[in-house]
């Protein structure tokens, strides 16, 4: 009863977005993401692709981005943000990718791409981790969305390569969608690799 | 403490004349009663009545024993009769507004709350807006043809958004005329002085967001006004002054503006707000805002903890050193949090200096042995679990 509100209420909000192409996730021992970076596809996962999106954000979602999602940011170089965005202020304010940065800075980077439309978010754990193959770290947090105030669990694996940012970011409505689906983005974030 | 008694003293016995002339002479009118549902009145106070049910519930909605109660005080200080009809909402939400609607709904963000140097402040904005609910603008508002069509633009939004997102629009639709205006202002005024309050600090209020827009500007680029207030308060260049002068004409501005109750109420969540703040990455306000608290109050450490994250989250040319010696001083101050030795810590790793780093990040984990971020700490160290 409470679910299928939920689920009325965030897709009544999310209701007038431009529309999006949802595309199945092959089920096969490697999906090649841009960048050269590739995870194991799983059933029931689409990608959502929508016309315009800059190929280092990708999102992956089973039931639609406002409920679970998970995104891709791979390859990120130096000097660049996680998205583009136009106009002078909001890019000052646009944090981007160093070199440098250590693990906090790159959730710090994170967090201000989400929470530049007044969504609050809470760092609830950050540790070194193995990802892709390499020292990277991993995450999680708890983000309270401002327009319809649902709160949302996440959990996030990095690592920097040659320079470069791979990072993996799921979040998903606390109630049901993050701890249903966990343990299959566990699996697709254990399953990271970057190389040819 | 002396300042609180004094305060409470005031106004149960409502010893006015001692307390600086009054210079309009009106007095509050009386209490609302509730409007007949069938009224225009009625409809617009059963639309706000389901938007206080939705505040009730948000997540935002502070629920501290403290803060909303010290809130909800000043508002019955300064609203006087109204005090039974004045329901105050603290939301956690970092940006500068207030709002109260007619039916006896204030919210107040804790943005503004940050930005207040004092008590005196808060009953300068807190009077405004019951200015407003007392001489009933939002229903003036509503028999204007105009604003008609937005509020029925309101309500066709407001029932998907959430409470927060709902009120820039529903603000929009609400902007008040320069006459409604300059009336709560000074009714506001009055409110504060017989309060016990000092009417200047109104003044204060407007030339302190004023500044910070405008270091903003000079920052980002950014001309617009991004604070909600002003959708609703529109800036005029002589408001600082009026207000300024009508302070002077009333008097009483050498009383004690309430800097520790203040201080005290929101000492459990200035940290958190702080943070806030900087999340929303216009750090040409943060660096006026915190470069203001640390002028005012040289001692403050939490205060000047932040503005050294300012200067590394703003990374302009040179920022990292200013990050550095800023967060140096801090660290010697009263109230300077843990997350200070981290700063420090951090900017010591990149720069490559070990020792001072290990110095640094132990100095943290000593202090904060349960952070989150302990076994990340730990691993920068080349120490195991
Ligand atoms: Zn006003």
């Amino acid at each position: 009863m409470r679910k299928s509100w939920i689920v009325l209420s965030l897709l009544l909000a999310t209701g007038c977005v431009s529309p999006v192409t949802w595309v199945g996730v092959p089920v096969v021992a490697e999906t090649v993401l841009p960048g050269q970076f590739s995870v194991k596809g799983q059933a029931g996962w689409n990608r959502l692709d929508e016309g315009g999106k800059v190929d280092r954000d990708l999102w992956w979602t089973v039931n639609g981005a406002p409920l679970d999602l998970v995104r891709f940011f791979t390859g990120l170089a130096p000097g660049q943000p996680m998205i583009q965005v136009k106009g002078q202020a909001a890019q000052k304010r646009m944090p981007t990718f160093q070199a440098k940065m250590q693990p906090e800075e790159i959730v710090e980077m994170y967090e201000a791409l989400v929470t530049s439309d007044g969504n609050t978010f809470k760092r609830d754990k950050l540790a070194p981790c193995a990802f892709a193959g390499g020292d990277g770290f991993r995450f999680e947090f708890t983000l309270v969305r401002k327009s319809d105030e649902v709160t949302l669990k996440g959990a996030g694996w990095g690592v920097v390569r040659n320079d470069k940012l791979y990072l993996m970011v799921f979040q998903a409505a606390r109630i049901h969608y993050y701890p249903d689906l966990l343990p299959k983005v566990e699996a697709m974030a254990a399953s990271a690799r970057i190389g040819a | 403490m002396e300042r609180r008694i004094f305060l409470r003293t005031c106004a149960s016995c409502g010893a006015t004349a001692a307390l600086g002339r009054t210079l309009f002479g009106h007095e509050l009118p009386e209490r609302i009663p509730r409007p007949d549902v069938k009224t225009m009145e009625g409809g617009l106070w059963a639309m706000c009545d389901r938007e206080e049910e939705k505040l009730r519930q948000s997540p935002l909605r502070l629920r501290d024993a403290i803060l909303p109660a010290y809130i909800q005080g000043i508002a019955c200080r300064l609203g006087q009769v109204h005090c039974p009809d004045i329901r105050t909402y603290v939301m956690r939400t970092p940006y500068f507004n207030a709002n109260m609607a007619p039916n006896g709904m204030m919210q107040v963000w804790t943005g503004l709350l940050l930005r207040c140097m004092n008590e005196a402040q808060v009953a300068a904005i807190l009077g405004h807006e019951i200015g407003h609910y007392a001489l009933r603008h939002g229903l003036e508002q509503l028999k204007d043809a105009k604003s008609r069509s937005a509020f029925a633009s309101v309500i066709m939004v407001i029932p998907v958004a959430g409470p927060l997102a709902a009120l820039g629009t529903m603000a929009g639709g609400f902007a008040y005329s320069r006459d409604h205006e300059r009336a709560a202002d000074r009714i506001g005024l009055e409110l504060m002085a017989k309060a016990g309050y000092p009417p200047m600090e109104a003044s204060h209020v407007w030339a302190n967001l004023l500044d910070e827009l405008k270091a903003e500007k000079d920052w980002s680029g950014d001309a617009s006004k991004r604070s909600v207030m002003f959708s609703t308060h529109p800036q005029e260049a002589e408001r600082e002054k009026t207000l300024q002068d009508l302070a002077t004409a009333m008097g009483g501005n050498d009383r004690d503006p309430g800097v520790a109750p203040l201080r005290r109420a929101i000492a459990a969540q200035r940290m958190e707000w702080m943070e806030d703040e900087l999340k929303r990455r216009r750090f040409g306000e943060s660096f006026a805002l915190f470069t203001r608290l640390c002028k005012t109050e040289p001692q403050d450490g939490m205060a000047c903890y932040f503005l050294g994250e300012t200067y590394r989250l703003r990374n302009s040319d040179g920022d990292l050193e200013l990050a550095m010696t800023t967060y140096a001083k801090a660290a010697d101050l009263p109230g300077v949090p843990p997350e200070v030795h981290r700063a420090m810590g951090r900017l010591h790793r990149k720069a490559g200096r070990t020792e001072e780093m290990k110095k640094a990040y132990f100095r943290y984990l000593e202090l904060r042995p349960e952070a989150e971020d302990a076994e990340m700490i730990r691993s920068y160290l080349g120490v195991s679990q």
